[in-house]
């Protein structure tokens, strides 16, 4: 299976020619802001870049490192402030060759400068972005990342289960899947780990949800006091390994190939599980698709709208009453193996055949209504 | 109107199936394991037993152990947390 795709210098495959205003620290994300809506242009704010420690200053290097070099990201306006932790220029050569321009807040002198200053330089940026053309790249290129929200009773019963399918298939035909949401894996590491190619594997996979339920108890937290949760219980979910299965079940059933960190840069082909930082469910996405991911599908129940400025998501739920009232919202109607009229392989076949017309370039929900979120979390220790 | 499926079986090793709809006692569920009278109402989103499990057992979904059986229970029984216990720590060993 082929679809059409933009070749990047260093060999990665974009979906999507994104021109990005990116701002290195959330001193300058009123000017970045500004200039995106003026431009019309993708936008990365976060509340980092300044004043971070150790593990969490390299963290938020690594996402916005990934973020410039992302291969749907065709070129990027790099916005600092001028004395902030992340330098602006540094960062803008990270993104290597792509077209790229920086500006400083204080070396420009002021707001308005800057807002002047960033839009003619996203009009130059848009002139050689253009120039990128899709060519025809087998569906091996691509890197899936897998997230959920808004869950309900149909998540862990047919949509999870649906992308699972989906995941079996991209890799079967040797693409990447990536499996975040390191907390949520707790109740599954066991079986998780069998299913590592190494024993070694195995015994990280376990350990990193270790290192996750001590950092949750030092916070007053219990994953496995608190699961499952009153109102799981009440929606048929019976132990937190149920819970747990359920969620992971979005990695389909091939073996684990490796452990990746947060936003770590995605090499390798299969499987993969990412360690994904402490934070809301958008520094999960934001750690996966800075490490490469293309294309997210996104389970939800109630729905869902978080969109990402770096990759296309493609919401999916099983259920109907959400597919009917929140249309602008779902991109995938999975309700059918809800309503018993559809298998779950069947479905996942058809959900494969919309990652491949969105990573042809059909626009998803989010990206239609200018869905913008980004959240860089935090590095759990302990 | 099409007879459509009222339950899902996610991997063929399980021995739970879980409902699509509301299945109130003494009805009859066709499944590839045979006919299966419902004991007691199973709301949407619950587990029924397809087969009839002895305390110790393990209850089966995704093709994988997700809890233990705390009753004798027959095939039909909804299996949920008053006759099933978590095995967490259990299943967390490699």
């Amino acid at each position: 299976m082929k679809f059409m795709g933009y070749r990047r210098n260093d060999g990665r495959v974009g979906v999507r020619n994104y021109v990005l205003v990116v701002s290195t620290v959330f001193c300058g994300s009123s000017v970045a802001q500004k200039i995106a809506a003026l431009t019309d242009t993708a936008l990365v704010t976060h509340q980092g870049g300044c004043g971070q420690l150790g593990p969490d200053k390299e963290h938020t290097l690594e996402i916005l490192t990934g973020v410039v070099t992302h291969p749907n990201v065709g070129g990027v306006l790099v916005v600092g402030l001028g004395c902030e932790q992340v330098d602006a220029k540094e960062l803008m050569a990270a993104a290597d060759g792509k077209p790229a321009r920086y500006l400083s807040i204080h070396d420009v002198g002021g707001n308005q400068n800057a807002e002047k200053s960033g839009v003619q330089l996203v009009n130059e940026l848009k002139l050689e972005v253009e120039k990128a053309k899709r060519v025809p790249v087998g569906i091996d290129e691509l890197i899936i990342a897998t997230q959920c929200g808004s869950s309900d009773t149909g998540s862990g019963l047919a949509s999870n289960p649906v992308v699972g399918e989906l995941a079996d298939l991209m890799v079967g035909a040797g693409g990447t899947v990536i499996l975040g949401e390191t907390g949520s894996l707790y109740g599954a590491a066991g079986l998780m780990a069998r299913r590592a190619v190494t024993p070694e594997l195995g015994q990280r996979i376990i350990e990193i949800t270790n290192v996750r339920e001590r950092h949750y108890k030092r916070m007053g937290k219990s994953i496995k006091e608190a699961n499952p949760t009153p109102g799981n219980i009440e929606g048929g979910l019976t132990t937190l390994v149920e819970k747990s299965l359920g969620g992971v079940r979005k990695g389909g059933t091939t073996p684990i190939q490796g452990l990746l960190k947060p936003g770590e840069k995605i090499m390798g082909k299969g499987l993969w599980v990412m360690d994904t930082s402490l934070g809301l469910g958008a520094c999960a996405s934001a750690d996966m698709l800075a490490g490469g991911a293309q294309i997210m599908a996104y389970t939800t129940g109630k729905g869902n709208p978080v969109g990402s400025p770096i990759a296309p998501v493609i919401k999916i739920t099983a259920t109907r009453e959400t597919v009917t009232t929140l249309d602008d919202i779902i991109d995938f109607d999975a309700s059918p193996v809800l309503l018993g009229n559809e298998t779950l392989k069947d479905c996942g076949r058809r959900l494969l055949e919309e990652v491949r017309r969105v990573a042809d370039g059909d626009i998803t929900k989010s990206e239609k209504f200018g869905s913008n979120i980004f959240a860089i979390g935090s590095i759990a220790v302990g | 109107m099409t007879k459509h499926r009222r339950y899902i079986i996610i991997d063929e090793r399980d021995n739970v199936a879980t409902t699509i709809e509301d299945i109130d006692d003494n009805e009859i569920v066709t499944t590839d394991r045979g006919d299966i009278r419902i004991v007691q109402h199973i709301p949407f989103g619950h587990k029924f037993a397809l087969e009839d499990m002895e305390a110790g057992d393990y209850v089966i979904k995704y093709g994988e152990r997700i809890g233990r059986v705390t009753a004798t229970l027959t095939k039909g029984s909804h299996v949920h947390v008053h006759n099933v216990e978590d095995i967490v720590d259990e299943v967390r060993k490699n």
